[in-house]
């Protein structure tokens, strides 16, 4: 382990009793617990970290925390690993493994920097124009942009991590934890109101940490302990920190990201690793602090050249020195402070280059200082390849560039360009932004309901001020919530004031020069590339930023948006004002897919439902097929059976023998009140006012337009009690179909509706055998023939369990549905299976009753597909005459009647060749297109019965093609079929099975 | 009829383990599930109007019929509001049918209709000072303000559900029998950071 040559020896909030043992691109190293990946870096003298997008430039570390364009890495390996971490934001553990990206074979040897040179032909644009044709080779040359596009590469394996959501509620939610952000919590917990504060960083505290301000005579940081404290004693108040607020949407809903367990080694397999908080709340106080702003100069990428506020950072909160020799370039008083921070760990500070021709204010230039100060000058080229090695200065007058070329030997260059307020979240919740010409910035514009800004976030950038505003916004906050607080005594702090700031967007051109001047690190975006994009006629910023990538990435441009506004607005001849700035939308920063998609992952993505047969069907070895949510038992194969096999086993079994089906996924809604008669003749197309207690009748069901909705029985089980079912797919539409009648159209009528879909377990009990098999085990009612007609129903007991009795049947066989309790139903299903056991019975599965219903011509989903009408399906018969109810006005519609209409039909395949399902029924399948369609196949099965394979199909003009010959013709698979159109019912026509 | 209720099968049957799970954080486990077997329950419709009003409060020995969002209990039924007119009455020491036949008479002559939804719903008991963190980890309502007695129909995570506070630590969710093995194995999986005690049999 190397022995942290940059890192001073005393100071830092850093743990220097527990070294961290770290690996980069392979090399040992070591930090300390507190250290940020870029800090233990940069502590170990590592300046060059990433190969940059476009150029694969050398970069080094830029920033300090979520503002960090260059240093990505790639952290973890196998299913955990993780591309494009920033190293600001990562912090240290026990044998972490970060490399870097961007890069082949190595990050110091890039081939990739040919790039570079070639530049000149890689202007913006540059994909747009070069691939635009030939157009057919476009497939070619995606392949290959594709592969050069991106930084890190994405793990393959499925995330071997969990996440969770959660959702909060609160009367005041703070987001950012600095001097506002902390004032605001304060004043507002202490009025008793609830309080959530979030917190991007481990530690509150915000630019306190690295302030030299004190606070009532003692240091900045006593007083964010303190208020840390007093947060964490109040139970009205919960802080997250490591937490990320990335999303402001309608009525205070924040999303916040909180990193659980990302800085841990071995993360607790209870915990989640981040967890996602959807907080709601009556007030939110933006208190998001600004990002430094870099100044745009030449070669201004070279790892060294990075944010004054970020090398006070590493000073001030980890000890360490981001090189030996610093220059600092600024147009504003607050790079001031990075030269005390610098000097304290040991830099030397070699010059002070301020763009203001009077320099600072009073007390930056009281500053201990033995720099240069060169004022009224510009940097105007950063020298060294992979690290800078000093920088060039010339003076500016008048708007041109003056007196000769200096050179100053650094490896540091400290800039600071102003700071942007983090406006994104106040932007996302509807806000309009201002451009402030003194600040040089854009900030918020009036607050939107219940929303409160403050701090540097709203422009303020006075300690002074930041507490000021908070306490106000905290107090006017909780008031708003009903919670009187007084406001807070406000603290003594020293500070003076600064002088403005000068913008200075970009130095004046130089004669000749070839140094890129770059606006977006992440991206590889110069003012070069933005005034091309002018110059092609790009005005809007919208389309300049898709133009040029000026602001995508994971960067969002929060350090170069407003660099490259201005050059924009300098190139169109306008303002910063009238140019305006880009959309921001959610997320504020990345936000990994997992968070998002928490516990719906895999099998959780919709939750499993089950029938009360579940387990048994899962004893029996049934094959699983999932309808909607729920899970069906699909067949039931023997060892060694082939799938066909056994549903024709199963299916021939129902016909010679007895079978027994789960039919529990049926929806089932009870009916009561007075009225339920005069409601069904409403809502079904067929009779229902005769229906006796103690007998079912088939219902169909239209929609308003007369197309068939669903069908399903209902059965009157008392004088003003009824059952109904309806198709499995269905069952939660029809309950709203119904209720909406119910509650809307008709609410005189005495009726009222309850989904009993789960209160109630359902079996089909079918076959020759099927009444020997009830007889023997029901008690209290009598099966038999007369007492139990086709379409009867009684009530009963099964080995003392209630069961209701229905005579139908769906498979054209003797059958029965019996109904039970959910919590009785497996025990029913047992006693039946053990008193059919003489008779062979045996369970069969949804594909063995799908081939009996299609032998017997019974119509599905299959068929009904919301553009059938009973005439159709040829359920005309049905159809009460002269009488009005749901759909029957549509049913008079010409195109629901005479020709070209498709109706049922039965194929039967001529020589044996399985009939595609889905196919087009065509006369002649060799004709060449456009060929003449006269139908589809609905739904196709080998009939076991009929040793054949037979399908349903909707076909025009049925009539004329009744015994003749067409093709089923499957274009997709490459099929055509002869089939012969036949009656839609293949077995037992006349139905006398059923009515045995 | 015969004179005892079979044993019933719930969809927890055979995946309910006892004992302790999760992250063993505390001394006393974040949450005690345990499946609530056996009861009756049954949805009350229409009972809006005086008539049906005055019957419930009177066979129940309430003041009054719970407001909404609310739930009360009298003579051993809990009465919990799911809707304008509508009621779950719940009862654990009354089979359905004796439920059901005591509400239908105490609303006979009245618009309102009760269904026995007694094998409907699987109701999990939970206990614990971590239920509230638990119920936020799903649902969407603000878990902190709900208060003894409170009770809505909502959603957890993806399941549709009635929660019952019964006590201050107390909740029973009432989920579709269908699905509620998925919804325990839910619970299971969000609990796990809090630490939890799976019991066989609930508390009350």
């Amino acid at each position: 382990m190397s022995d942290q040559p940059f890192r001073s020896a005393t100071g830092g909030l850093v743990d220097r009793t527990r070294p961290l043992g770290f690996r980069f691109d392979g090399r040992r190293l070591s930090g300390f617990a507190g250290d940020s990946l870029a800090s233990a870096l940069l502590a170990n003298g590592v300046r060059l970290v990433g190969r940059s997008f476009k150029y694969h430039r050398p970069r080094g570390v830029f920033g300090l925390g979520v503002e960090e364009p260059n240093a990505l890495v790639t952290v973890g390996s196998g299913a955990r690993r993780e591309p494009n971490v920033r190293a600001t934001q990562l912090e240290l553990y026990e044998g972490l493994v970060a490399t870097s990206q961007n890069r082949w074979p190595s990050l110091a040897l890039d081939v990739g920097a040919v790039n570079d040179l070639l530049s000149p032909l890689l202007p913006a644009g540059f994909y747009y124009k070069t691939f635009m044709w030939p157009a057919s080779w476009w497939m070619r040359y995606e392949r290959l942009i594709r592969r050069a596009a991106g930084l890190g590469r994405a793990a393959t394996e499925a995330d071997a991590d969990r996440y969770e959501k959660r959702y909060q509620h609160c009367d005041v939610l703070v987001v950012g934890a600095g001097a506002g952000g902390l004032a605001a919590a304060l004043a507002a917990s202490r009025s008793g109101a609830r309080v959530v504060v979030v917190e991007d960083a481990r530690h509150l505290g915000g630019s306190l940490l690295e302030s030299e301000a004190r606070i009532d005579g003692a240091p900045a940081l006593d007083w964010v302990k303190a208020a840390a404290a007093e947060l964490a004693a109040c139970s009205n108040v919960r802080v997250l920190t490591r937490a990320q607020a990335f999303g402001y949407y309608d009525h205070n809903l924040v999303a916040v990201a909180e990193r659980v367990a990302d800085h841990q080694p071995a993360p607790d397999p209870h915990m989640p690793r981040q967890r996602l908080w959807w907080l709601r709340a009556g007030n939110v106080v933006l208190a998001t602090g600004a990002l430094e702003r870099p100044l745009v100069f030449g070669a201004n990428d070279r790892p060294g050249v990075m944010l004054a506020s970020a090398a006070r950072g590493y000073a001030s909160r980890y000890a360490v020195r981001c090189g030996q020799r610093a220059c600092v370039f600024t147009n504003n008083d607050s790079a001031y402070a990075t030269i005390a921070a610098l000097r304290r760990v040991g830099v030397e500070v070699a010059a002070v280059v301020d763009v203001r021709a009077g320099g600072p204010g009073v007390a930056a230039a009281q500053c201990a200082t033995d720099a240069e100060r060169l004022y009224g000058c510009v940097a105007t080229r950063a020298l060294g390849g992979r690290a800078v090695s000093g920088v060039e200065i010339r003076h500016v007058e008048g708007g041109r560039l003056a007196g000769p070329k200096r050179r100053i030997d650094c490896d540091v260059v400290c800039v600071s360009g102003g700071w942007n307020p983090t406006v994104h979240l106040f932007s996302q919740s509807g806000g309009r932004l201002r451009y402030d010409e003194t600040l040089a910035a854009f900030v918020p514009g009036a607050p939107r309901p219940g929303q409160h800004v403050v701090g540097a976030c709203a422009g303020t950038f006075t300690l002074h001020g930041c507490l000021r505003e908070g306490f106000a916004a905290g107090v006017a906050a909780a008031r708003a919530g009903g919670f009187a607080g007084a406001m807070p005594r406000l603290p003594e702090v020293a500070e003076s004031a600064a002088a403005h700031i000068e913008a200075m967007w970009e130095p004046p051109p130089i004669p000749r020069g070839r140094s890129k001047r770059f606006i977006d690190l992440q991206n590889d975006v110069t003012t070069d590339d933005v005034r091309l994009a002018a110059r092609e006629g790009y005005a809007s910023v919208e389309h300049v930023k898709r133009y040029t990538t000026l602001g995508m990435g994971t960067d969002q441009g929060r350090t170069g948006n407003v660099n490259g506004l201005a050059v924009l607005a300098t190139a169109l001849g306008s303002d910063v004002a009238s140019v305006g700035t880009t959309t921001f939308r959610p997320p504020y920063a990345p936000v990994p897919l997992g968070a998002i998609a928490a516990d719906e992952v895999g099998g959780r993505v919709a939750p499993l439902r089950r029938t009360p047969l579940h387990d048994w069907h899962s004893r029996a070895g049934a094959l699983w097929v999932n309808v909607g949510l729920w899970q069906r038992a699909q067949l039931y194969p023997r060892a060694g059976e082939a799938m066909a096999d056994a549903i024709a086993r199963e299916a021939r079994h129902v016909r010679n023998q007895v079978g027994l089906v789960d039919v529990s996924t049926l929806g089932k809604i009870e009916l009561q009140g007075r009225d339920v008669a005069a409601f069904l003749e409403k809502v079904y197309c067929n009779r229902w006012r005769s229906l006796a207690v103690g007998r079912c009748r088939y219902g169909l069901m239209l929609r308003e337009d007369g197309f068939v909705f669903d069908d399903g029985t209902t059965t009157r089980v008392g004088e003003h009690e009824y059952y109904m079912t309806t198709t499995t797919a269905h069952a939660a539409a029809v309950l709203s179909h119904l209720e909406f009648y119910a509650q809307t159209v008709w609410p005189a009528l005495h009726v009222h509706l309850t989904s009993v879909t789960d209160q109630w377990g359902a079996m089909a009990l079918a076959g020759p055998s099927s009444r020997d098999v009830l007889a023997q085990v029901v008690a209290g009612c009598d099966v038999s023939a007369a007492a139990l007609p086709l379409m009867g129903f009684v009530e009963g007991h099964i080995a003392g369990m209630p069961v209701r009795l229905f005579r139908i049947s769906f498979s054209g066989e003797l059958g029965y549905e019996i109904h039970t309790p959910a919590d009785f139903t497996e025990a029913v299903w047992q006693v039946l299976l053990d008193a059919g056991r003489p008779f062979a019975i045996a369970p069969y599965g949804t594909e063995a009753m799908n081939v009996l219903r299609i032998e017997k011509g019974h119509v599905t989903g299959a068929e009904l597909d919301g553009r059938t009408t009973p005439a159709d399906i040829g359920l005309q018969r049905l159809l009460r005459q002269e009488e009005d109810f749901v759909g029957a006005r549509s049913l008079e519609r010409t195109a629901l009647n005479g020709a070209g209409r498709r109706t049922l039909v039965g194929l039967v395949s001529r020589d044996g060749a399985r009939i595609p399902r889905g196919a087009q029924l065509v006369v002649d399948p060799m004709e060449p297109p456009p060929v003449a369609m006269l139908g589809h196949v609905t739904s196709a099965c080998f009939s076991p019965e009929l040793d054949a394979e037979i399908a349903l199909a909707l076909v025009e003009d049925a009539v004329r093609w009744r015994e003749q010959v067409l093709f089923a013709a499957s274009p997709l698979t490459g099929e055509h079929v002869a089939v012969t159109v036949t009656d839609s019912v293949f077995v037992d026509p006349e139905g006398q099975r059923a009515r045995g | 009829m015969p004179a005892a209720e079979p044993p019933r099968t719930s969809a927890l049957s055979g995946h309910v383990a006892e004992g302790a799970y999760g992250t063993g954080g505390g001394a006393t486990p974040g949450v005690i599930l345990a499946e609530r077997r056996g009861a009756a329950l049954a949805q009350i419709n229409g009972a809006g109007e005086p008539a049906g009003l005055a019957a419930l409060c009177q066979t129940l020995a309430l003041p009054a019929p719970p407001a909404p969002r609310r739930a009360s209990t009298g003579n051993g039924v809990t009465l919990m509001w799911i809707g304008p007119g509508m009621w779950l009455a719940e009862a654990s020491r009354l089979e359905p049918r004796a439920l059901l036949s005591l509400l239908r008479d105490a609303l006979a002559g009245t618009a309102a209709t009760v269904t026995d939804l007694s094998h409907g719903r699987t109701c999990i008991a939970m206990t614990g000072h971590g239920i509230r963190q638990l119920l936020a980890k799903g649902c969407p309502l603000d878990a902190e303000a709900l208060t003894a007695g409170d009770c809505v129909v909502t959603r957890i995570a993806q399941f549709g559900v009635v929660v019952h506070l019964c006590a201050d630590d107390a909740m029973d969710v009432f989920v579709a029998r269908s699905f509620g093995l998925s919804f325990w194995q839910w619970l299971g999986d969000a609990a796990a950071d809090l630490g939890y005690q799976v019991r066989a049999v609930a508390a009350r």
